[in-house]
């Protein structure tokens, strides 16, 4: 009995410090601002769902930078808009920024207030570049050459002029600090330091083979605690047999 | 027959679900919407900003927060044609109204991306906008009936068209 007894608390000692430490975590979670802090690993956050996907095309102009994350558009390190599939170009005005997808144009002041999403080119043309002469917009689609006022309210075909007088905006890679700063905001809050002790504690954090494994713990728990009332209460009633038959 | 009768439901409710939420879709581009307003050609394209007064009167109408700072329109001097956008229940429907005379005279969906409650896009619906002013309390001066299963749908354009008439009596007011 005391072999058994020795085994299974060998076995389980691990998994009751895991238990214990993370117990007592949980239980000062508020004390501990637990809830507030979160867990920034990589590999961790990536167990989790929540990561970044490998960044879209990326322009800078005039100070500014545009990178598409996923189907997120940033701009100088601000969401402003979702659910977008391209990022062909952007041109900064004096007053605005035009970000230029496949089909629209999001114009943004230039100090990062959404404004407007436009037609930039009629259906079933495409934007392929974006740039500038001078202070307006001049942009090239699958069929065309086309240039706006400054104010972005209307785009006309360009001259030839306009088109050889084009400085054209291309595509250039953000900076890593810019890249870890986008991937920091798309991924959120991540995930909170008591979230993952919870998971921990519960064995949620290796999915289903945790928590039938924490099962598995809790029964040899179960057995440890048998067998020590065991190995306590046997000796003494053996004592109390042998102590009983020398009176006799 | 069990099975025979999985066969049939597959065969005929199957085709029928595919036909329901093809309907979704582009239905005319903006183009075409103010073409057909303008039938002897549109004005220039003009810009209104949505701040101050006219942004509270919005989102109050929308019940939410109104994303553009700016919106076009086309004005002739007594029809105007706006091109708005309001989210039925998760993706924006695409809607062309025209106002004359602070009245609506037509409503039209243009655009719809979800694949419930495109029921919206048809006459029997907008047809009951036609003529429809703003009362004193800047709502719409009479009831717009519902479609069952695009009550969303049926909530946003009415939405747009309280909000294209705020926006006739504002660039009117402009001019």
């Amino acid at each position: 009995m005391r072999r058994v007894h020795r085994w299974l608390g060998i076995v389980s000692l691990f998994f009751i410090l895991v238990l214990a430490t993370t117990g007592i975590a949980l239980n000062h979670s508020e004390e501990w601002r637990l809830d507030q802090r979160t867990v920034n690993a990589t590999w961790l956050l990536h167990a989790y769902g929540v990561s970044a996907p490998p960044p879209g095309p990326s322009f800078a102009a005039d100070g500014h930078r545009a990178t598409l994350l996923g189907q997120r558009l940033y701009l100088d390190g601000v969401e402003i808009a979702q659910d977008i599939d391209s990022l062909t170009g952007i041109v900064a005005l004096p007053t605005f920024v035009l970000l230029a997808t496949d089909n629209a144009g999001i114009v943004v002041t230039r100090d990062g207030q959404y404004v407007e999403t436009i037609e930039l080119v009629p259906a079933p043309e495409t934007v392929t570049r974006l740039g500038r002469v001078g202070e307006r917009p001049i942009l090239q689609s699958t069929l065309a050459y086309y240039s706006g006022d400054s104010e972005l309210t209307h785009f006309k075909p360009a001259s030839p002029n306009a088109r050889d007088a084009a400085v054209w905006v291309d595509q250039s890679l953000p900076s890593k600090q810019e890249l870890q700063q986008l991937v920091r905001l798309y991924r959120g809050k991540g995930v909170s330091i008591e979230r993952v002790l919870a998971d921990l504690h519960s064995g949620r954090i290796l999915g289903v083979s945790g928590t039938l494994l924490t099962d598995v713990i809790a029964a040899i728990l179960i057995l440890l605690s048998l067998t020590g009332l065991a190995v306590w209460l046997l000796p003494k009633s053996r004592q109390n047999r042998n102590n009983n038959g020398k009176r006799q | 027959m069990r099975l025979l009768l999985s066969c049939l439901m597959l065969f005929t409710v199957a085709p029928l679900g595919a036909a329901v939420s093809s309907e979704a879709g582009q239905y005319a581009t903006s183009s075409d919407y103010v073409r057909s307003a303008y039938p002897d050609g549109a004005p220039d394209v003009s810009t209104i900003w949505v701040t101050g007064e006219l942004r509270e009167k919005i989102e109050a109408t929308l019940g939410h927060k109104f994303a553009e700072l700016r919106l076009r329109y086309w004005f002739d001097g007594n029809t105007s044609v706006w091109i708005l956008n309001e989210i039925g229940k998760e993706l924006p429907i695409t809607i062309g109204v025209s106002v004359t005379d602070d009245a609506i005279r037509n409503v039209q969906v243009l655009e719809f991306r979800e694949s419930r409650g495109w029921e919206v896009r048809y006459p029997f619906f907008t047809d009951q906008f036609n003529d429809v002013r703003l009362d004193n309390r800047g709502e719409l001066d009479r009831k717009i009936d519902g479609i069952t299963g695009a009550t969303l749908s049926v909530r946003a354009v009415t939405r747009i068209a309280n909000i294209a008439l705020l926006l006739h009596d504002q660039i009117k007011k402009k001019n």
